[in-house]
């Protein structure tokens, strides 16, 4: 057994056979050991000192206190406490809010950059003029081409 | 003399009463439970002039707070509570006043107390006091936190699970900081000794 587990062991007030046999072998864990004793010992000692008494009209002093609060201390120190509570659970609803916002970030305010290739391909997009919506679609010379006439080239007067 | 039963319902009769404002309800109240918390503050803060004052305003939170008593815990378990925190709250400003960092042999007034201190085994009532001062001091030096947990466990006997519930943490972590605690103690307590040898 290390010293340190025996040690650990001592403090929490428990002992076991290994931790005796290590103190019959180890004097530094003896030493520590007599110490722990003394501690102790010093313990009761405090313990068994007598509190002081309360002094003569205690219980009418506390009460002289009490009626000299001014009134309505309470009911102060009661609103603040609540509206404090309230402050305390809006800002940490926030605070879930803004990490749930935080945490998904491709549905979230903070979105992952494009990439390349898109941005690449939107702009090449763009620059070929290819309409994005239906009705420009519907007006664009692509989706219309001018009808060829049957008879142009022919002389049919 | 009444039983426990009886005064256990006096008790709460004095609580309800308190709770809709009766001060006179509350005087009871203070009465019974006025050894108990004085003694409590005592052992926390150790300063047998500020302890009175302390316990003064114990119970005028206690009151200022009784709506929110439900019941649930013994009275006298959430006055300990109340006490507990208000002498936490007293530990913390006192050490940010800073009056407790003067390196720990210097604050015992040398290696005096420590020389005192017999190395033999034997009961001795003379020993014994003087290790009862040392660990006064230890506990006078020691943080706010480590106070207060080592007085509930070592001079008021309370559980973990009971200290737990007191401060409101749980019982893994009231482990853990109890552990380090003890430690503290006993390395400045080692270290006094061997300046002493």
């Amino acid at each position: 057994m290390r010293c340190k587990n025996a040690q650990d062991i001592l403090i929490s007030g428990g002992a076991d056979v290994r931790v005796t046999e290590h103190l019959q072998v180890c004097p530094v864990c003896q030493g520590f050991a007599r110490d722990y004793e003394n501690l102790q010992e010093g313990w009761h000692a405090l313990t068994a000192r007598p509190a002081p008494e309360p002094s003569w009209g205690f219980a009418q002093r506390v009460l002289r206190r009490l009626e000299e609060l001014p009134a309505g201390a309470d009911a102060e120190e009661n609103f603040f406490e609540r509206v404090g509570r309230r402050v305390v659970y809006a800002a940490s609803f926030l605070a879930l809010i803004l990490l749930i916002a935080l945490a998904l970030p491709s549905s979230g305010p903070l979105r992952s950059p494009m990439p390349t290739e898109l941005i690449v391909a939107q702009t090449d997009r763009l620059n070929a003029q290819v309409p994005v919506f239906a009705e420009d679609a519907a007006d664009s010379p692509e989706a219309n081409p001018t009808p060829i006439d049957p008879n142009e080239g022919t002389n049919s007067r | 003399m009444t039983n426990p039963a009886e005064q256990n319902a006096e008790e709460v009769s004095w609580i309800k009463r308190a709770q809709l404002g009766d001060h006179d309800a509350f005087g009871f109240l203070v009465e019974r439970f006025q050894r108990r918390v004085l003694a409590l503050v005592f052992r926390l803060v150790g300063h047998r002039d500020a302890a009175e004052d302390l316990a003064q305003e114990v119970f005028i939170k206690a009151f200022r707070s009784l709506g929110s008593y439900s019941f649930a815990s013994p009275f006298g378990s959430w006055l300990s509570r109340v006490t507990v925190n208000h002498c936490y709250d007293f530990l913390r400003r006192q050490r940010a006043v800073g009056s407790r960092e003067e390196p720990l042999v210097q604050m015992l007034g040398g290696t005096e107390i420590a020389r005192e201190l017999p190395s033999t085994r034997e009961p001795d009532p003379e020993r014994r006091a003087v290790t009862g001062d040392l660990v006064e001091k230890l506990l006078a030096r020691a943080p706010a936190d480590d106070r207060v947990l080592l007085v509930l466990k070592e001079m008021e006997g309370l559980s973990v699970e009971e200290i737990g519930r007191v401060l409101g943490v749980r019982t893994a972590t009231v482990k853990v900081r109890l552990h380090r605690a003890r430690k503290r103690m006993l390395e400045d307590f080692h270290r006094l000794q061997q300046r002493s040898s």
